[in-house]
């Protein structure tokens, strides 16, 4: 099977799974306490009358199917739905922390993993030495230590007494600096720890000798032959950690009290603003399975074996 | 009076382990002449794959070379920096594994593999060492060479995979090549071509060839001498004729007279008595005395020497004088 209908099948797969999530979604919203209706009137006073012609308006009157259909023709127009606090549309509060949260994911988890594949790398090949175990027993530390507590003496550190950087709210980029270090660093000593492991796993293997025994230049064996096969776990990690990173902005957002999404969640919960909930845990979960399919596909093209196991099982 | 291609002295090669050294070559010595055929022939674990593998320097991390020289063309492997041993690995010596399933890169296509010493040792450009590549796959045999040669090693099967090992390891036609039980691995059916193979390549080429087997067969097939290790030693080299018709070590008599009882009564009861010694603690003495029928107490205590008891016909036993 070539590599281009084996990323097509994937990509098809994931559209019936985000129609599944909304699904769930729906039905989690359907089955919350509160009258949707009382929630938008906000305890305003108005006849049964007004209430009934509502609920109409609203299609609330109709089965659950047809509601979860009205519901998912507007979510395919953009319509979130109105905040019940702020009375603003929900896509548009969202649109506007949205950059915010994806600019702090995507520098901690180049930070993580550029940081943890070197760190891995160097002491795969040093094994044994001085910096291994140095590099090693600071990853144990990295790995143990909560990234809120990080952001916390980072924020000490950097922002109260060396005023390098603000110490909360948003003020250019380099506001992003300590949050994005708070989430690197523990993932950081995990990917570093697989990376090892990967590396001195597959530099006994025996293709690597074979690669040896051909004359290939230490920097080639290394880093073709060797890091080749050794990087594809990390890349899968790279690709499930992503969206598991939402969780950790949650918490670093709020610590560092950037307008990102995270932060924008944290609040809704709070006030229990269901439409906005919704809305976010909607878009991480389209993150999720965009994020696994395009997982998939990139390990498909670095792994053979994948596209040719599958595609004779299928 | 043939050329020397490889000349080891007093070879001694201990892995380290926490249970002690593991003596897996133990003062050996031995010549390899250009053009020939050369089987090393012993039960398993006696150190084969462990002297073969020295000579290129392939050897796990954990094996230790304690003493000897290995001289190939005039130079001394051992004393070799890593970067020398860039140029000569793949070029002048190559090495065919056992387990081809396990030898080739499952993430690089095969075409690159095997036209990667090219570009390694000659500095030729990619282009032409993928078309040598296709040529070199043509040569051992695997069809529709330009399709396969895309292909990644999984869409092989064992026979082809071994026989793109062959390819890529004779692509700079070296003048050695160790092949360590290159068909062990295989299917029965499969084990004679790849032999033939190797056998046309090595006079296609003008390869010395070192081959390491424990089949007698193979032996009788493929190689013009000998050499019988036991425990870490090698106990008799000689012609292969001279091998099978006079053999002069006790463990090589045991060795044909097992061949030639399970020819006849097809049963595979006949062996040796006695087993392998362990290698971290061999036996003092010639390390064969134990399970020997004509030990005396000379062999307990005394090491023999190698002693050249007919002309090329060399071994370590006290039962010979010269
Ligand atoms: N990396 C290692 N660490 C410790 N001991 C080892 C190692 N490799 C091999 N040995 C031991 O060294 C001895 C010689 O091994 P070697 O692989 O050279 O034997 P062999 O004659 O090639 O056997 P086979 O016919 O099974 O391939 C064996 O006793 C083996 O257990
Ligand atoms: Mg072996």
């Amino acid at each position: 099977m070539g590599l281009l209908t084996y990323i097509t099948k994937k990509l098809l797969i994931g559209i019936p799974v985000i129609f599944g999530v909304t699904i769930i979604l729906f039905y989690i919203m359907y089955i919350l306490p509160g009258d949707p209706i009382q929630l938008l009137l906000s305890g305003e006073r108005v006849t049964p009358e007004r209430v009934e012609e509502l609920r109409r308006a609203w299609g609330l009157d109709q089965p659950v199917y047809v509601q979860y259909f009205y519901w998912l023709s507007r979510i395919i127009r953009g319509d979130l739905g109105i905040s019940i606090v702020t009375k603003q549309p929900v896509s548009l509060l969202i649109l506007q922390r949205l950059p915010y949260t994806l600019a702090l994911m995507l520098t901690s988890i180049l930070l993580s993993y550029v940081i943890g594949v070197l760190t891995g790398i160097i002491t795969a090949l040093k094994r044994g030495s001085l910096l291994d175990s140095i590099l090693s027993t600071s990853s144990i530390i990295c790995y143990s230590i909560p990234g809120f507590w990080f952001g916390l003496i980072l924020m000490l550190i950097f922002a109260y007494y060396l005023r390098l950087f603000p110490v909360s709210g948003y003020e250019g980029w380099h506001s992003l600096i300590l949050p994005a270090l708070s989430l690197a660093l523990p993932s950081s000593a995990y990917v570093m720890r697989l990376t090892r492991a990967e590396m001195i796993e597959v530099l006994g293997e025996d293709y690597i000798r074979t690669a040896w025994a051909k004359g290939l230049s230490k920097r080639r064996v290394l880093l073709v032959h060797a890091l080749r096969n050794a990087i594809i776990p990390v890349v899968t990690m790279f690709f499930l950690d992503l969206p598991w990173l939402m969780g950790g902005a949650v918490v670093i957002e709020t610590l560092f009290a950037l307008p990102g999404m995270g932060r924008l969640l944290y609040v809704s919960i709070l006030k229990q603003d269901y439409p906005v909930v919704q809305g976010i845990v909607l878009i991480i979960t389209i993150l999720t399975v965009v994020c696994n399919t395009l997982g998939d596909v990139v390990i498909a093209i670095l792994d053979p074996r994948i596209r040719f196991e599958r595609g004779r099982s299928v | 009076m043939p050329r020397t291609l490889l000349s080891i002295k007093d070879l001694r090669v201990y892995y380290e382990t926490i249970r002690g050294y593991v003596k897996a070559v133990d003062s050996v010595d031995l010549e390899i002449y250009e053009g020939e055929s050369f089987c090393l022939i012993g039960e398993t674990g006696c150190g084969k794959s462990t002297l073969a593998l020295a000579i290129p320097r392939l050897l796990p991390p954990n094996a230790r070379i304690l003493s000897g020289s290995i001289m190939f063309k005039n130079i001394d492997l051992l004393k070799l920096s890593d970067s020398e041993l860039e140029e000569i690995r793949g070029r002048d010596i190559a090495v065919v594994f056992q387990n081809p399933m396990s030898s080739l890169n499952p993430v690089l296509r095969i075409g690159l593999q095997v036209g990667e010493p090219l570009v390694a040792h000659f500095k030729t450009p990619w282009r032409e060492a993928l078309i040598s590549a296709i040529k070199q796959l043509s040569r051992v045999g695997i069809p529709d060479p330009h399709l396969r040669s895309k292909d990644y090693p999984h869409a092989f099967s064992g026979g082809m995979k071994q026989r793109s090992m062959i390819a890529m390891m004779t692509s700079c036609k070296p003048s050695l090549l160790i092949a360590d039980e290159p068909t062990t691995a295989l299917d029965v059916t499969i084990q004679a071509q790849v032999l033939r193979l190797i056998r046309e390549l090595k006079e296609e080429y003008g390869l010395t060839l070192l081959l390491i087997t424990h089949n007698f067969g193979i032996v009788a097939e493929m190689c013009d001498r000998v050499g019988v290790m036991y425990a870490g030693k090698l106990v008799e080299v000689g012609n292969v004729i001279d091998i099978f018709e006079s053999p002069l070590h006790p463990y090589t008599k045991g060795l044909i007279e097992c061949v030639i009882a399970r020819r006849k009564s097809k049963s595979r009861l006949s062996q040796i008595p006695g087993a392998p010694p362990s290698l971290i603690n061999p036996p003092g003495g010639c390390r064969f005395h134990p399970r020997c029928l004509y030990a005396t107490s000379r062999c307990t205590s005394e090491e023999p020497g190698l002693i050249e008891v007919s002309r090329k016909h060399i071994v370590a036993c006290h039962n010979y004088v010269r």
